[in-house]
């Protein structure tokens, strides 16, 4: 008969197997432009068979089976957790949903919090949880288990490692989540926060009287974490201003958090009325509205068991020593009040549905740059405005043009654009000449491509640049496609992919994808343009667009059909100029906005049914 | 009385920008508690080589040294609490902040005094000084006058810190309210 000790020992060793080739599948596709998942996949791949040896070397030297089952099983138990952790954090396709640019930005806030050479692992996850891992994932994964010591040559990489759920994930608005609560987890533990705050000194024991040890241990523990959040919201606050407050009562609010505590957590009510406290007054009129209902809201008691109100009643008087902890913090505070200004450049943009720009002239005509900070404090402004335009997806397209520009600048590229006083060009009809055209891109003009960068407006028409996400096509089980009345199955057929700023995308002889113009255009009722092939990439066989035609009152990055049609396969790059718009007049002007199948589009667009439904029912009509 | 931990939400592995909607009635992060189970089980392996005549190897040695490091850190956070911060040390600069917990419990039954809710902070500290002694000794000597009793008491915390970690397999239950 089988002892307990070799059947868990059989046990860990299929697990382990079984592992090992997850593990490989996951190697096996790397997600493009997410250098931290492909660094801590590196980790991964050596964790079955370190664990392996760690269990002969344990059955080999255990003294009998009462040794072995105890040491076994609890490795075995371990493996299952860590099992849970590469699940979560690392299982198929949980990234990809997350835009590349929200990498970027979790990389950059931890080097602005000295948070050093930090790889972003972002996932999505429980749409009621953003949540960061707080340890290390090389110690965590090679923790001791006895036997064998950690392998000398794994990678050294640290990394932020995020949870957010999917809606949020996708969506700027919701960055101080991530970017300021979140981050800032990683920065209490580095910065040693609990120490500074210095809790033993401020806790108020008499408040805490009666109870047994293991009780009040319990509660200062319950105190230490609660004071974790707060700073973490305190810093928030202080990173992101309004949006702080806007973002994460909303969600909390959401999820039903406002009047809910926990252990790690405090009362919803009690984060907000401390990050109203932090916040201050808001002195931008068109942010005031972002905050306005949590003020009424905040209003109320709390209300819970007793150590629960006496813990946040505490907390509560101590609300200036959080922030004075993060402020000794290297991020900056985010003034809104001395960005009014440009935040209601912002807006307007916004409130026209078109994306902010990258920089705008202040007051004394001077050029000032935007910042993230400020698209999501514009975003959120435009929110509270029940605007008919899509909001989040504007600034995400600003975001990752910004994205785009510091990679462009960083590289050496100028980001000056000529049309910042041009002046506008009476013209006849015809195709629109250098001269013209600049006139209608500056600022008397009413013709927009945003971002316009130094060198894009030829002698008659503007080049566009190949932005980073494509559709592409994928074999499926369907028969065949009808072009009229496309259902959903078509879907089915394709798929999205981004890559980064530095990587290429190979279209291969013969292959069709989509891809989106970096360019978001707004056209108006006099103009129209052809989208045309750049003559240098048509000589190699490349074919961008197929439904040339660009509207008056189009709104949006266009969709180019990509096909290759050479022997070679092609590698390009994101940020390539790839063809070019050849702007005319239409006459007289269109009068009003003509039916459109793509709303403000942002990227490439999944085809969607054709238009004409009274045609196609005609035509599909059996004789 | 219901320990007040009973609302803990998930483990202290992730911090959360989330309400804190209970989902779990742990009363320590799972993680800690499978580190405390690999510790303790190697206890166990140390023991029973000396029961099976065997004399102790290296690893034994610093499985026992880390544990002496576990109970010296349950003590220090025991006598936090008991001087009202003045002493010891808070249970974040502990490297298994929960252990002390998980010993004190009250439905728990690996300290005498631990056990017994009537008793006082100096009475388990006592205890655990005792335990702590006692595991350095055998760290430093290679010997224990009764390393059955050892191998038993680190055997039922193995189980104890396991069934802390572990599943049901089904949904959490709902926690205990306070």
């Amino acid at each position: 008969m089988r002892t307990r000790a070799e059947v868990i020992r059989r046990s860990l060793l299929t697990r382990l197997a079984g592992l090992s080739e997850y593990i490989n599948d996951l190697i096996a596709e790397p997600p493009r432009g997410r250098a931290g998942l492909q660094t801590a996949h590196r980790l991964l791949e050596r964790y079955p068979g370190w664990v392996r040896q760690n269990a002969d070397a344990l059955w080999v030297r255990a003294p009998d089976d009462t040794a072995r089952y105890a040491q076994l099983s609890v490795v075995l138990q371990d493996v299952v957790l860590k099992t849970i952790l590469i699940e979560q954090w690392f299982g198929q396709s949980a990234a990809l949903r997350i835009p590349l640019s929200m990498f970027h930005a979790v990389e950059a806030s931890c080097e602005e919090l000295a948070l050093h050479g930090r790889r972003a692992v972002l996932a999505i996850a429980s749409p009621d949880n953003f949540e960061t891992f707080i340890r290390d994932l090389k110690p965590h994964l090679f923790s001791p288990l006895g036997a064998v010591p950690m392998p000398v040559d794994l990678p050294d990489d640290r990394f932020a490692m995020i949870h957010i759920p999917r809606l949020e994930g996708g969506e700027a608005l919701w960055r101080p989540i991530a970017l300021g609560h979140e981050i800032a987890h990683l920065a209490v533990l580095e910065r040693n926060a609990l120490s500074h705050f210095g809790l033993p000194h401020k806790f108020d024991w008499a408040r805490f009287t009666g109870l047994s040890s293991g009780d009040t241990y319990q509660v200062y523990r319950q105190a230490e974490s609660w004071v974790t959040e707060l700073l973490c919201d305190a810093h928030m606050v202080r990173r992101f201003g309004p949006a702080a407050v806007a973002s994460s009562a909303e969600f909390l609010d959401a999820i039903g958090g406002s009047d809910k505590w926990s252990f790690t957590h405090p009362p919803g009510l009690l984060r907000v009325k401390l990050m109203l406290r932090w916040l201050g007054n808001v002195n931008t009129p068109s942010l005031k509205p972002t905050v306005e209902p949590w003020e009424q809201a905040s209003k109320a008691a709390i209300t819970g068991p007793g150590n629960v109100v006496n813990l946040a009643a505490m907390l509560e008087t101590l609300a200036d020593d959080f922030i004075a902890v993060v402020s000794s913090w290297p991020t900056g505070r985010y003034d809104e009040g001395s960005r009014s200004f440009l935040i209601s450049r912002l807006l307007a943009d916004l409130e026209k549905g078109l994306p902010p720009k990258e920089r705008y002239k202040d007051q004394q005509d001077q050029l000032i740059s935007v910042n993230q900070e400020d698209l999501v404090n514009a975003g959120w402004a435009q929110r509270s405005l029940d605007s008919p335009w899509p909001t989040a997806k504007l600034v995400d397209k600003a975001l990752d043009s910004l994205d785009f520009l510091i990679s462009w600048t960083a590289r050496g590229g100028d980001a000056e654009t000529e049309t910042a006083s041009a002046p506008l060009v009476p013209s006849r009809g015809g195709i629109l000449s250098r001269r013209a055209l600049i006139g209608r891109l500056g600022p008397e003009g009413d013709l927009e491509i945003r971002p316009l960068l130094s060198g894009s407006v030829d002698i008659a028409s503007v080049d566009i640049r190949l932005g980073r996400r494509f559709i592409v096509m994928q074999r499926t089980a369907t028969a065949s496609f009808r072009t009229l009345g496309l259902g959903a199955g078509l879907r089915s057929a394709q798929r999205l992919v981004e890559v980064g700023w530095n990587e290429r995308f190979v279209l291969h002889p013969n292959e069709l994808v989509l891809a989106g113009s970096m360019e978001y255009l707004d056209l108006p009722s006099d103009l129209a343009a052809e989208v045309v092939t750049r003559s240098s990439y048509g000589r190699l066989g490349l074919i961008t667009a197929t439904a040339i035609q660009v509207h008056p009152f189009y709104r949006g990055c266009l969709t180019l059909e990509l096909l290759n049609l050479g022997e070679v396969p092609l590698e390009l790059k994101p940020g390539e100029r790839i063809a070019q718009l050849v702007f005319y007049r239409v006459d007289p002007p269109a009068s009003e906005p003509m039916p459109k199948n793509y709303e403000c589009p942002t990227g490439p667009e999944f085809t969607r049914p054709i238009r004409h439904a009274k045609e196609i029912e005609i035509l599909s009509r059996e004789d | 009385m219901a320990s007040m931990v009973m609302t803990s939400e998930g483990s202290p592995d992730v911090g959360r920008m989330s309400a804190g909607v209970t989902s779990d009635s742990r009363l320590i992060d799972r993680e800690d508690s499978l580190g405390i189970a690999v510790l303790s089980s190697a206890c166990v392996s140390a023991a029973r080589r000396l029961i099976a005549g065997q004399v102790i190897e290296e690893t034994d040695r610093l499985a026992l040294e880390r544990a002496a490091g576990l109970f010296r850190g349950a003590l220090d956070g025991l006598r936090f609490i008991e001087s009202n911060g003045k002493q010891g040390r808070p249970p974040s600069q502990l490297q298994y902040s929960g252990f002390a917990v998980q010993l004190l419990s009250e439905n728990r039954k690996i300290l005498s005094h631990g056990a017994n809710g009537q008793s006082t902070g100096q009475d388990i500290a006592a205890e655990l000084e005792t335990w702590l002694h006692r595991i350095e000794a055998f760290a430093s000597t290679g010997k224990e006058s009764d390393p059955s009793g050892f191998a038993d008491f680190f055997l039922a915390l193995t189980e104890l810190s396991r069934a802390e970690a572990g599943s049901t397999g089904d949904i959490a239950s709902p926690a205990i309210p306070t």
